[in-house]
């Protein structure tokens, strides 16, 4: 079909065992160009070895995770560093560096990058990286964020929140193609926790950015996705639009959705 | 058939030795391993000079106190020791000077600063570096493809050699002129005595194996610092762990490179070549 979005992340029978217990075992899931995908699960159901897969930081048993056609399982660390410039990532907790200023860490990507097209011979820096450049930049994103004028502070002068949208920043700073997010809203209180799902929806709309959201925020997840995802002991038991998967009649599902200790999904 | 157990507490003491003992290897390989990788970003130390910099003075000043106040006492009770046997024999005059220096140089300078040092600047590396794992910031460094190797360990490890003999220098001469003015309150050596016999019987080639021992110890104490800062698991408990880790088995490492450092290498090269 023509008009149908191009993909951006393709992940294909994603498997993954530690010391023989399997803890993915065949994740299919892909992200349309400009939509936010968000993976539901309980801890322990393989949501942040799915997101280390994604970024590189661990490879694959079986599987592939292609990024715009090109495989990340299989990248040299060289051809990792250039596909990484394309994703954005937002940590848990942030995971400022905390020896550094606000502006700094939210220009970190730009002033390393610089250094190394520096040393590759490219002698004049592209002017998108002149400091005045990204200064500018700095402020934009962090304006964007609603955080204008916080460049000066250190990360253990911000709340939580505040925190959360300085990592944010710095992960769009560089203007990637795909935004990753842990645990968005674990650690919120309940109202700044829907500030920052309202922040990853302009992301969207603003940057037209696509997204994965690793969440077991349920409420968080109905407003922000565009497709959500169930995974379960390392495999995807449902899929769909918010208002599908919010009727399915999965016993497994229902469990999840409402929170429920008793039902299939044993606990203890 | 009678069943023969290895009393609890005698396992649990053997199991802690084996333990031990597989976990300095383990940190002696990945350090190695680290060291190669740091080596080869070694060709960007000049675009991070700022982090060069800024690393050597970091270690230099957090250590500067202590080495000062080691060096001198190390050079206080050479002296009254050596002192105290040398002048039963007559020959105080002649050799307090020379052995205080002999040995400074080539055995105390480098050695305890090398102690200090790895107690003040790598404990701290190794917590800072591990606390940087456990809060995702070495994850965040990856996937803002900037290489942590090349952002935090490369800087350390060029600063530290540099660092290391500087601060061995500085031990050096503390220690000696401290010796000199135990020899002359204590011992009643005279200044003159005591620095002329120095410059008679010191050896140039005692002064650069302790400088070789010194860059050595500075690369031994970074990389495993770094190594076990790189590889924290468990919060802050995991943090407190590495830190003990990086310290006691930097003084391990260092105390087993001091004797293969002076028998492969002071015994074979510098002998040979400095008669």
């Amino acid at each position: 079909m023509a008009d149908e979005p191009r993909t951006v992340i393709e992940i294909q029978g994603l498997k993954r065992a530690f010391g023989g217990r399997p803890v993915l075992r065949g994740v299919d899931l892909e992200v349309p160009e400009g939509k936010t995908v968000v993976v539901l699960g309980l801890s322990g159901s393989g949501k942040s070895t799915l997101l280390k897969h994604i970024i590189g930081l661990l490879k694959p048993d079986e599987g592939r995770i292609l990024l715009e056609g090109n495989d990340i399982a299989t990248a040299t660390p060289k051809e990792l560093e250039a596909i990484r410039w394309r994703f954005g990532m937002v940590f848990q907790n942030a995971a400022l560096l905390q020896s550094l200023s606000v502006g700094d860490n939210v220009a970190l990507p730009l002033v390393e990058r610089r250094r190394m097209l520096k040393h590759h011979k490219r002698r004049h820096p592209p002017e998108d990286l002149t400091d005045d450049a990204i200064r500018a930049r700095v402020s934009e994103k962090l304006t964007l964020v609603g955080l204008a004028g916080a460049e000066g502070k250190m990360p253990s002068e911000l709340s939580g929140g505040m925190r959360k949208r300085a990592g944010l920043a710095r992960a769009i700073v560089h203007d990637p193609k795909l935004l990753l997010y842990d645990e968005p809203t674990t650690g919120l209180d309940p109202i700044i926790a829907r500030h920052v799902d309202d922040l990853i929806v302009r992301m969207r709309e603003k940057l037209g950015v696509s997204s994965i959201v690793i969440s077991h925020d349920i409420e968080g997840a109905m407003r922000v996705a565009d497709t959500v995802a169930l995974l379960h002991e390392g495999v995807i038991i449902e899929r769909g639009a918010p208002e599908e998967v919010m009727a399915s009649t999965d016993p497994m599902v229902r469990q999840f959705l409402e929170g429920k200790s008793e039902g299939p999904i044993k606990v203890m | 058939m009678p069943q023969y157990r290895v009393p609890t507490g005698a396992r649990s003491t053997l199991q802690n030795a084996g333990e031990f003992v597989i976990g300095l290897v383990v940190t002696a390989g990945r350090g190695v391993v680290l060291f190669g990788q740091a080596l080869r970003q070694f060709r960007y130390l000049h675009r991070n000079l700022d982090k060069f910099l800024s690393q050597m003075f970091i270690a230099g000043v957090v250590a500067l106190p202590v080495v000062t106040i080691t060096a001198l006492f190390t050079g206080f009770v050479l002296a009254a020791q050596t002192g105290s046997a040398l002048k039963v024999y007559g020959v105080a005059n002649l050799a307090l000077g020379p052995i205080v220096g002999a040995s400074m140089t080539r055995e105390m300078g480098p050695v305890l600063t090398a102690i200090c040092v790895a107690g003040f600047v790598g404990g701290g590396m190794a917590s800072l570096i591990g606390t940087m794992r456990v809060n995702e910031e070495i994850d965040a460094l990856e996937v803002m493809s900037v290489n942590p190797v090349r952002f935090l360990v490369m800087p350390r490890l060029a600063a530290m050699m540099v660092v290391m003999p500087l601060l061995t220098i500085y031990a050096d001469y503390v220690g000696i002129y401290g010796g000199a003015f135990v020899s002359f309150a204590q011992v009643g050596v005279p200044y003159k005595d005591y620095f002329d016999m120095l410059e008679w019987g010191l050896a140039l080639r005692d002064i650069v194996f302790g400088l070789v021992k010194a860059w050595t110890f500075g690369v031994i104490i970074t990389m495993v610092s770094c190594q076990e800062g790189y590889h924290t698991s468990g919060g802050a408990e995991g943090v407190g762990r590495a830190t003990m880790r990086a310290v006691v088995y930097s003084f391990l490492l260092i105390l087993i490179a001091n004797y293969l450092l002076f028998s492969l290498v002071y015994l074979t090269i510098f002998t040979k070549v400095w008669n």
